[in-house]
């Protein structure tokens, strides 16, 4: 046995309850678990509890009884060295120290005083074994989202821990980064290991294809839901939304990320753009808003060339949901965030809070109005950042991964909005790696490879 | 396996050992205090020519016109409020403008491009991780090396995290001007982000071992060539020659 658990809770400082319900449970040597449940459920708390994380860095108090490799919890000393740990806040743990993908990934070795052969050993194994050894020589701050989870993942996996903790390790990873780590997981598992992660998706934990996984779910009565009020809707009256002719694009001493790009958005139409991890999705996205320039080719939104008017005016027709929607958030308020694009665009008062209201019942956050943007669990954040976009109102979304570490009503929510989006004369571009959840959502399916577009098959959202 | 996937992009430069650019850094830096107006101008010509060679000259310049701006306008403005100036061409109330008090402000600003282009160059010429291997090998406490090289790396992190929010706010409608919102809005994302990534960092720390005991060791190869004890000792020289012929006594 390398953990377990008996009536677990945890509660954090200035929170009179504790976050999540009481678990029971144990984890096995050589077995994969996974944790599921609805986002706010204390799956992250769980996971934070057995790491030491808390109440090490996340001050609280543990109740009930458990143990970590031979340790009673709380673990006030932080994480045994016999673990390893991917947070939720992933992007934050890269440590801003090392110039290469590969010098990152060794990083956990150096302070265990590994020699640079053995670490240089181990390092290229986990490059080749998640499939990154293309990227070994990039430095980590400029991978893609996908990529860096991969990344992280091989840090917390390299110093060869006895339990491996996981949270939400299939963020931002395409379905052929899926693969490379499930089978990733299934070998550390068989070489005695254990592993327990966490899925905000129950249908999820599947997908990583390492076999079936022990389930641990933890249960909470759904909020209730809240309803769209036909109080929101895309302006403008133009057919063509967003058209680019012949795009190309390279960042400066980079590779070429966008060859001959050739797409037209009508209204009414939900498109959704996947492909594989640093393809060039989120420069699609950054080119017709006007963040980059083409080196070549045409695009025009609404009918008029974009390359003549600045990024903040093409904001009115194209609203974006980036991949990081805290860079955005800066309100007191989730109601004033909300409000903020139709102030910004010259609503009066009144109007912007009837339209931030009806962006927040659509998104689920009404109950959340009151609350600082930045006090929401990040998949509350993520649905703030669309919120914001539906109440500006612009005729063309795009939404970069809209649905990373959403649960499945979260999920449910974004498909909502984005349908009823499109049926009122808006457009949608929805860049994702969930397939299953694109082709449920979407009318027509783009691939990105290697800077290119094409068709990707049917989907069948228009009826879904 | 090819070793480069350890290692970062080379230059002349950067092939050079991290304490032998320091020294050099070290003894231009005290050059740029002592000198008389002219040779600081050389100077710097020397430090824009490097960064060029190094391949980040449009970079460097950027940066150093982002910080010797205010620095400009802060010595105009002492100059022209100077009593003791004379010679104006034009003066109103206890200010003015001539040429004794532009010749005062620009050496000292020029000096200034000096030091900041100098620090600003060692940072885009030496590989983080090098640095961090050089402070490990002398015995650096783990923690405190970490701290050293990330300082290092803070200015392009911030400089990152600037544009990344800059976009964020520019896809929301705002205009970035002289208008307190677009600062508003750049600002208060960067400095909560910033408050929580330093408690994630502290996480990736404890996650990463930093604060397990025994010393560590490094990936990155760091060695001491010819070229180094030649560029040291030509620094060395410089400064005693600097030394004799510059300070009084």
């Amino acid at each position: 046995m390398i953990a377990e658990a008996c009536d677990l809770t945890f509660t954090y400082r200035g929170s009179k309850r504790p976050a999540g319900l009481p678990v029971s449970f144990e984890i096995e040597a050589g077995r994969i678990h996974a944790v599921t449940g609805p986002n706010g459920g204390g799956k992250t708390t769980l996971l934070r509890v057995l790491s030491g994380l808390a109440p090490h860095v996340f001050s609280g108090r543990v109740g009930g009884y458990g143990e970590v490799v031979g340790s009673r919890l709380p673990l006030r000393a932080g994480p045994p060295p016999e673990v390893g740990v991917l947070t939720d806040a992933a992007a934050a743990q890269v440590t801003g120290v090392r110039s290469t993908v590969a010098g990152e990934i060794g990083v956990p070795l150096e302070n265990r005083g590994w020699p640079p052969g053995r670490i240089r050993q181990r390092v290229n194994d986990l490059l080749a074994s998640l499939d990154l050894g293309a990227l070994a020589a990039r430095p980590p701050m400029m991978l893609s989202g996908g990529e860096l989870q991969r990344v992280l993942v091989a840090c917390a996996l390299a110093h060869e821990p006895r339990l491996l903790i996981l949270d939400d390790p299939m963020l931002y990873v395409d379905p052929a980064g899926l693969r490379h780590l499930g089978r990733l997981l299934a070998r550390e598992a068989r070489r005695g290991r254990a592993v327990l992660f966490t899925a905000s998706c129950a249908e999820e934990v599947g997908v990583l294809g390492a076999g079936e996984p022990t389930r641990l779910s933890l249960l909470r009565a759904p909020a209730e839901s809240d309803g769209w009020e036909d109080d929101l809707a895309p302006a403008g009256t133009e057919t063509v939304l967003l058209a680019m002719h012949d795009v190309s694009f390279a960042y400066s001493r980079g590779p070429v990320v966008a060859h001959g790009l050739n797409l037209v958005l009508r209204r009414g139409e939900v498109v959704g753009l996947v492909g594989r991890n640093g393809s060039g999705k989120t420069t699609l996205a950054r080119l017709a808003l006007g963040l980059l320039e083409p080196d070549s080719g045409r695009v025009e939104v609404r009918g008029r060339a974009r390359r003549d008017r600045p990024a903040s005016d093409v904001a009115a027709d194209i609203g974006v949901v980036f991949q990081n929607p805290q860079d955005q958030l800066f309100k007191r308020s989730v109601l004033s965030e909300a409000a903020f694009g139709p102030t910004l665009r010259g609503a009066s008062r009144e109007e912007a809070g009837r339209r931030a209201r009806a962006a927040l019942r659509a998104t689920g956050l009404l109950r959340h109005r009151a609350t600082n943007p930045r006090d929401l669990i990040p998949s509350e954040r993520r649905l703030l950042s669309l919120a914001s976009m539906l109440a500006a109102e612009p005729p063309l979304l795009i939404l970069d991964e809209p649905t990373a570490g959403l649960d499945s009503r979260q999920r449910a929510l974004v498909r909502r909005a984005m349908r009823l989006w499109a049926g009122r004369g808006g457009g949608v571009l929805a860049v994702t790696h969930d397939l299953a959840w694109a082709a449920r959502s979407c009318d027509s399916m783009l691939r990105m490879e290697n800077g290119r577009l094409g068709p990707a098959g049917p989907a069948a959202g228009a009826g879904a | 396996m090819s070793e480069a996937r350890f290692n970062a992009r080379r230059s002349p430069v950067g092939n050079l050992h991290p304490i032998s650019k320091l020294v050099v850094v070290l003894v231009a830096s005290l050059c740029a205090l002592v000198l008389a107006p002219r040779p600081n101008g050389g100077l710097l010509a020397a430090v824009l020519l490097t960064a060029i060679l190094h391949g980040n000259g449009r970079r460097f310049v950027q940066g150093l016109v982002a910080v010797a701006t205010p620095f400009a306008v802060s010595l105009l403005l002492i100059a022209a409020a100077d009593p003791d100036s004379t010679g104006d061409w034009w003066s109103v109330g206890p200010l003015g403008l001539g040429p004794d008090r532009l010749a005062w402000a620009s050496e000292l600003l020029v000096r200034v491009m000096v030091l900041v282009g100098l620090l600003q160059l060692y940072i885009i010429t030496t590989p983080l991780d090098e640095l961090h291997a050089c402070l490990v090998r002398v015995g650096v406490p783990k923690p405190l090396a970490y701290a050293l090289v990330a300082a290092a790396g803070f200015v392009p992190h911030l400089r990152r995290r600037v544009l990344d929010i800059r976009d964020a706010q520019t896809s929301r409608g705002v205009r970035f001007g002289w208008g307190s919102l677009g600062a508003l809005s750049l600002v208060g994302p960067l400095l909560l982000s910033t408050l929580e990534e330093a408690a994630d960092r502290e996480t990736a720390l404890l996650t990463r071992g930093f604060g397990l005991p025994g010393r560590a060791t490094t990936l990155a190869d760091v060695t001491w060539g010819r070229g180094d004890t030649a560029v040291a000792a030509l620094a060395v020289l410089v400064l005693i020659v600097v030394f004799l012929t510059h300070v009084p006594g």
